[in-house]
């Protein structure tokens, strides 16, 4: 019995190394199955240059967001430097504001003193400079003030006194160096003599202590100019002092000018800091408020419709079949974040898809009914009515006619989800009126038992199911219009999925959906 | 057709051409093992196409060093299986009611009767599917009756009985078969 059993598994064991044709029903099969995954293959590589895409735009997103906080920051510190700019700047006028109150040359206060000493540096190079005009300067000066206290031979000496001690002064190395080492202490003179002046009326006083300083040193040079035609050696000494003296008066003068003209210049120098530091702080004022707006919070609902046009593979757009635009309703509500001008958004959406097939049917229908001849009676012989003999009967039935009548139909499918759009943009801005391109990635999740029904190669429609989840890509443009706080807008949008909705060896459908929607938001 | 790296890399990149060499030389092995236990057409297509589809997506995973047509027969056999574990019923797919109705055929030898291949291919279609399932892997696969137990999740007792059925009916059929040859 053993053996028996044995011998029928040997039997079948025969069966195992059968060799078969390739039917042509099995390559097609495969023919498709690789289309399909080089479809796939394809829907991989554009998701992965959309994951490189987004990837990029969130990094250049990332790098403007921090280069803006650098900004900010840098403004800041600018701003600080500027402001503490400012507080030397009014340091250092304060000091001279204060010369023109207080002794500006007491001890407590260096600063005054090395600021006065530095514009006598300054002083010095522009004498040395413009010597010559300085000189022409007070040559003219001292001529106005002889004009009204002396007379004019002495001014005549004077001036050709003044001439040659200038002209020995520039020639005269020593006798300069000397003049400019007494410098110093005229012009603490000068500067005395100067904010007793400031204390009262600046132009009175000034053209009085002129006057009466020149009308001194023209007396005592008067003096010499007497004695001069006696003793030459002496005047020649005498002469170069007095240059000391007249470089001194020089100096003296134009410290006391420029220092007057510092003095006249603080309150320009102050406006235009305090303009400038206004200046600032109101562009402080403008980053810190652009600083506060840096990240914007909206909040928007939606609605709109759209159409989903389907692609079936196998291709069941046959002659029979036709598959149509689906017009479906959309609604949702999605949160904003704008960082400047780079805009990210994510929200909830309910949204339907489906497809319309239009197809014929033929039905057999009754249209009428005949006679058929169902059989012929040969008997015995029969005289009609007329007389004539019959040797056969002809038997006739009614028969029903039928006939196959086209009937169109339609079968629609939907599919409803619920969807998380996850979308990043840039926005361009033109007064009121936002126009944001984005692209973004929803994530669907089918909510009811989603199926169609589609033809089959036998055009008999089967039950298909479709995915639980699936991705769209979105490419959406959203044109606003602001009104304060609040914005309306319309957002024309494309989606596709990135995979087939239904996938089975014998079905592919994937959709692609445009569509419109409007709403309204609110920005926090 | 003997698989090397550029093969692989032909496959891996989808190329039409090199993929249907490999099917065609590949299919003889697979339909012959396939018709055994489905007899409808579609079901056929459908495991054969899935087992190579599987096969072409983990083409980087075969061992160079091997035959390929082993290797498929593997992924089929595997699918078949798990064609079967997808049942709805499949927990009661092996149920059997234990008759011992007492009667042992008396058959002649019949290791030498010559039958024709489609009609041995035939009368173990004739067989429930479980019973077919179990026979297949049992007496041409190869595979010991632990085996089956293991590959099916099934007791040794139900690929007993299974085996012992399966040659029973195909005994009755051979019978059939040579009285009518005979007549």
């Amino acid at each position: 019995m053993k053996k028996e059993d044995q011998h029928i598994d040997h039997l079948f064991q025969k069966l195992k190394g059968d060799s078969f044709e390739v039917p042509p029903v099995f390559l097609d099969d495969l023919k498709l199955r690789l289309d399909a995954k080089q479809a796939q293959l394809i829907r991989r590589k554009r998701l992965l240059w959309f994951i490189m895409l987004l990837l990029t735009l969130l990094g250049i997103a990332a790098i403007s967001y921090t280069n803006s906080r650098k900004d900010s920051n840098h403004s800041k510190s600018e701003h600080i430097g500027k402001s503490a700019d400012f507080k030397q700047n009014e340091s250092e006028l304060e000091p001279q504001n204060q010369t023109e109150n207080v002794d500006l040359f007491s001890k407590s206060r260096n600063k005054n003193s090395t600021d006065l000493e530095n514009v006598n540096t300054e002083m010095k190079h522009a004498l040395s400079e413009n010597s010559k005009e300085k000189n022409l300067n007070v040559s003219n000066q001292r001529n106005i003030a002889s004009v009204s206290s002396q007379k004019n031979e002495r001014d005549l000496i004077l001036d050709k006194e003044t001439n040659l001690t200038t002209t020995r002064t520039t020639t005269n190395k020593r006798s300069n160096s000397k003049s400019q080492k007494e410098f110093s202490s005229t012009n603490k003179e000068h500067a005395r003599l100067k904010s007793k002046e400031l204390t009262h009326d600046k132009d009175k006083s000034e053209t009085t202590l002129k006057s009466k300083q020149l009308v001194s040193k023209r007396n005592s040079n008067n003096e010499i100019g007497k004695n001069a035609s006696d003793l030459e050696n002496t005047t020649q000494m005498n002469k170069s002092e007095k240059s000391n003296e007249t470089l001194k008066e020089q100096a003296g003068l134009t410290n006391l000018t420029l220092q007057m003209k510092s003095t006249q210049a603080l309150p320009n120098r102050y406006d235009r800091s305090l303009a400038e530091s206004k200046e600032i702080a109101s562009n402080e004022d403008v980053s810190e408020d652009k600083a506060n707006k840096k990240l914007d919070f909206e909040l928007q609902i939606y609605s709109g419709a759209g159409l989903t046009s389907s692609k079936f593979v196998p291709s069941i757009s046959a002659d029979e079949f036709q598959s149509n635009p689906f017009i479906s309703a959309n609604f949702g509500l999605k949160t904003n974040l704008l960082c400047q001008n780079i805009y990210g958004s994510a929200g909830i959406e309910f949204f339907k898809s489906g497809d319309k097939l239009k197809f014929n049917t033929f039905e057999f229908q009754q249209v009428g009914t005949d006679s058929l001849l169902t059989n012929i009676i040969f008997d015995t012989i029969w005289i009609d009515s007329n007389q004539f003999v019959l040797d056969s009967m002809f038997v006739y039935e009614t028969t029903p006619i039928f006939d196959s009548i086209a009937k169109s139909n339609t079968n629609k499918n939907q599919y409803a989800w619920i969807s998380i759009p996850i979308s990043f943009g840039y926005r361009f801005q033109f007064n009121s009126w936002d126009v944001i391109p984005n692209v973004g990635v929803n994530f669907n999740f089918g909510i009811a038992k989603n199926s169609g029904e589609y033809p089959n190669s036998d055009k008999k429609f089967v039950k298909y199911d479709a995915l639980k989840f699936n991705m769209d890509i979105r490419v959406q443009t959203e044109i606003r219009k602001n009104f304060g706080n609040l914005h309306v807008f319309v957002s024309p949008y494309f989606k596709k999925n990135f995979k087939p909705i239904i996938s089975n060896p014998s079905l592919r459908l994937t959709q692609k959906n445009w569509g419109l929607n409007v709403g309204v938001g609110i920005k926090f | 057709m003997k698989l090397t790296k550029e093969i692989i890399k032909k496959i891996k990149k989808n190329d039409y051409k090199t993929i249907t060499a490999l099917y065609n030389e590949a299919f003889s092995a697979m339909i012959a093992m396939v018709v055994r236990y489905k007899k409808n057409e579609e079901d056929q297509i459908t495991i054969i196409n899935n087992s190579f589809m599987k096969a072409i997506e983990k083409i980087e995973k075969f061992d160079l060093s091997k035959e390929f047509t082993p290797w498929i027969c593997q992924i089929t056999k595997n699918e078949l299986i798990d064609s079967y574990r997808k049942e709805k019923n499949y927990d009661v797919f092996f149920d059997f009611e234990a008759k011992e109705d007492g009667q042992e055929l008396e058959t002649e030898s019949l290791y030498d009767l010559e039958v024709e291949h489609a009609y041995l291919r035939n009368i173990l279609q004739t067989l429930p599917p479980a019973t077919n399932l179990v026979f297949n892997l049992f007496a041409i696969e190869g595979y010991t009756s632990k085996e089956v137990g293991e590959e099916l999740n099934i007791s040794y007792e139900t690929v007993k009985w299974h085996i012992k059925e399966a040659r029973k009916r195909l005994k009755l059929k051979l019978i059939e078969n040579s009285t009518t040859y005979k007549a």
